[in-house]
């Protein structure tokens, strides 16, 4: 991946995972929109090819954000940090400056780089990053708080830096941030009957399903979109990745996919 | 009609109802759809209740004219045993009703599509358990919708119309559609709706240029010229005796062009005579040459720059030709430029119009199988102007019964600064007038002469998108009072 994203000239760049029904985010700065929208046709082209491969199919969803009025503007830096967070957040009148200032403002209390981006859809979006997960979330609580009334909704995406193998040195505390226990909600959609084989550590709780004991087809005992849930304890962010993964890679046969939901309170 | 005959066309217009059915029940679940979602994202999604219940009129109408001709058994048209109560006894009275479906079918689409892009940002909240269903590159285009409906609303409020344009003929919303042929790519276009009503739409191409916006005021130009009738649309009537008067004055000018005038070439294959006989080829000059004279009454000398701009640049001299729209514009272009430079003191600096003529002049000279040169596109376009300020000279009313004299397009050098200052620097300006900002994002791009100069097009677009200045703020409330009457 990271050799895709040089050939094709982009140098500053966040690869990461992400948690939600989308697999990867790919984050990377261009000077201008036609160079960044040219940059994107080539980068999807090459994952497409390399993901055909494994029979795997691509389905990119593209965000252009323009950073508008901000102090932050130099934030290339900020894109080293090991959590990212996309909050898309609809405003209700289109006042930019208030929202900048509450932004930049948040950004200099907490010492979290958070940036506003300037978007061509109804939704704008707030960019933020830090060493861990806990400074993520520090913001977006001040930002919610802070914004009330000013959005009408609001939707975050975490991701987790992704350009080497991940390991326990990821999402670390910081001095200003005390370590918590993270939970997750992960909800499995079966492509085919038959007991799950889950990951020895971290499930806090599994709800299994009908299907499990049957030979039947899953969907035949689905009531919803998904057919199990499971919910999981672990001290990083990067253990609940390795955790679905464990899932997922020992379930090949049986599992469509999975989504997993961070839980925002503890 | 021989039974035969009588037979197959029943057998015609049952088609057309299973047609027309399925259309009626699409236009219902739509509307079911547009007013549950425009509660989130109004005004991405405007309210449109008037559009609405012009569609529904114009179902109820189609299906009373089914209804007249069938046995209907559950809703469903039944064979007759004896084609009596069958009254179709002329083809012309088929395809009226075809066109009928035809129309309301092509509208659809439209609704379709324009509830299509303007609801891709549905996705977003749904980040975390849905796969984008969106074709379109980026998330949403929404402020470039909402844009071009603010843009839309600003210029067609400055139109005095009997019936108030606003409520009984624009319909309420912009799309931006894929083009079909190669005349389609630039510009806006506007198309005749069901019932009256008048839907503008624009290249798909198009949406990302702030300039094409401008072009909007020329299709307003062309709404404001026509009236509703009752089953069809008729002309405006001061603007049918002015438009008489017009034609037969410019006749008998250009008649007298070969003879007397001398600049005239003789050579360059533009018959004048010829071109002033075929009277419907006139007619269409002229009601173009208006709809540019009130779109600049109402959007400023810049929307015939913008005009001018639309001429494509593929059409380099190796094409040997340009394209027949491309000659309209210039010859149009020339039109009115006789016209506003005489009011040179309401429209500001004309240089750089001239300037952009003169270049397209020189264009036009470079092509071998062109039909007018030069000095005959220059003749014309005098001709025709000046006829049309003699006309303004007798009936002094004459644009004034166009376009609202307080609300024409004005602007001093203090507010351009200002505009053109805060553009630059990326402050968004929603405070100030649309066309003020759409003026001066033109003029600051044409005077930029590196990339740093140019206004910033994040801060432009919202300023459009989110414009609170007390104007669109009073359509805007005058607008929703009307839909809830």
């Amino acid at each position: 991946m990271s050799e895709s994203l040089a050939l094709g000239g982009v140098n500053e760049y966040f690869y990461g995972i992400t948690f939600g029904k989308y697999d990867f985010v790919i984050e990377f700065f261009s000077s201008s929109m036609a160079v960044a929208s040219g940059l994107v046709q080539k980068l999807t082209t090459k994952i497409g090819k390399h993901l055909k491969r494994k029979k795997v199919e691509l389905c990119i969803s593209l965000v252009f954000g323009v950073d508008v009025l901000s102090r932050n503007s130099n934030c290339t830096d900020s894109i080293y940090d090991k959590v990212r967070a996309y909050v898309f957040f609809q405003p209700k009148e289109g006042d930019l400056s208030k929202i900048v200032q509450t932004v930049d403002r948040i950004s200099e209390d907490t010492r979290v780089h958070a940036q506003f981006d300037w978007t061509n859809s109804i939704y704008k979006l707030l960019v933020i990053s830090s060493p861990c997960y806990e400074g993520v979330v520090e913001v977006l609580e001040t930002f919610r708080s802070a914004m009330q009334g000013i959005y009408k909704t609001t939707s975050t995406c975490v991701a987790l830096d992704f350009k080497e193998e991940l390991d326990d040195g990821y999402d670390t505390p910081s001095d200003l941030h005390k370590h918590r226990q993270k939970f997750a909600i992960v909800y499995i959609r079966r492509q085919k009957s038959g007991k799950l084989i889950l990951p020895k550590t971290g499930v806090l709780k599994y709800f299994r399903d009908k299907s499990e004991s049957k030979s039947t087809d899953a969907m035949i005992c689905r009531l919803g979109g998904y057919d199990n849930v499971l919910i999981l304890k672990r001290k990083r962010l990067g253990n609940i990745i390795k955790t679905v993964d464990r899932l997922r890679t020992r379930n090949v046969e049986r599992i469509s996919h999975t989504a997993t939901i961070l839980l925002y309170e503890w | 009609m021989s039974y035969a005959a009588k037979v197959s066309m029943w057998e015609s217009v049952r088609r057309l109802w299973t047609r027309f059915y399925g259309l009626a029940e699409d236009l219902r679940l739509l509307k079911d759809r547009w007013m549950y979602h425009a509660r989130d994202l109004e005004p991405a999604l405007p309210r449109i209740n008037s559009t609405f219940e012009t569609l529904e009129k114009a179902i109820m109408k189609i299906d009373r004219d089914f209804l007249r001709l069938f046995n209907f058994v559950r809703g469903i048209p039944i064979y007759p045993i004896n084609l009596d109560g069958f009254r179709i006894d002329e083809p012309a009275q088929y395809l009226e009703l075809e066109e009928s479906v035809s129309n309301l079918e092509a509208y659809t689409g439209l609704l379709k599509l324009a509830f299509q892009q303007r609801t891709v940002s549905l996705e977003i909240p749904k980040i975390t358990s849905g796969y984008p269903h969106s074709p379109e590159r980026t998330v949403g285009n929404e402020l470039v919708y909402i844009g071009a409906d603010n843009v839309t609303m600003t210029f067609a409020d400055t139109i005095t119309h009997p019936s108030g344009i606003l409520q009984s003929q624009w319909d309420g919303f912009v799309t931006f559609v894929p083009p079909i042929t190669d005349e389609l790519r630039y510009g806006a276009f506007c198309k005749k709706g069901p019932y009256g009503s008048y839907h503008i739409y624009m290249p798909e191409g198009a949406k990302y240029s702030i300039t094409s916006y401008l072009l909007i005021a020329h299709e307003v130009g062309h709404i404001s010229l026509l009236k509703p009738g009752r089953n069809k649309w008729h002309l405006r009537n001061e603007y049918e005796n002015s438009k008489r008067i017009l034609i037969k004055e410019v006749s008998r000018k250009i008649a007298n062009v070969k003879s007397l005038n001398p600049q005239y070439c003789g050579e360059c294959g533009f018959d004048f005579v010829n071109m002033v006989e075929d009277n419907s080829s006139l007619q269409n000059q002229i009601d173009e040459a208006f709809a540019d004279i009130i779109g600049v009454r109402i959007g400023g000398i810049k929307t015939l720059e913008a005009l001018l701009d639309s001429i494509p640049l593929s059409e380099t001299p190796e094409h040997k030709s340009l394209s027949t729209k491309s000659f309209e514009i210039i010859m149009r272009a020339n039109i009115v430029y006789k016209y506003v430079s005489t009011h040179h003191d309401r429209y500001g600096d004309l240089a750089f119009l001239r300037k952009r003529l003169t270049s397209l002049g020189e264009i036009l000279k470079r092509y071998s199988q062109t039909k007018i040169c030069l000095s005959c596109a220059k003749i014309y376009g005098k001709e025709i102007g000046e006829a049309i300020l003699a006309l303004e000279k007798e009936n002094t009313g004459l644009f004034a019964s166009f376009v609202d004299p307080k609300k024409e397009f004005a602007i001093n050098s203090e507010e351009e600064t200002r505009i053109i200052c805060s553009l630059k620097d990326c402050i968004p300006c929603q405070h100030e007038n649309i066309c003020h900002i759409l003026h001066c994002w033109m003029l600051a791009s044409q005077k930029a002469k590196e990339h740093k100069e140019r206004p910033s097009y994040p801060a432009t677009l919202h300023s459009l998108a989110y414009n609170t200045s007390t104007r669109l703020r009073s359509i805007k409330e005058n607008r929703s009072v009307d839909s809830i009457e």
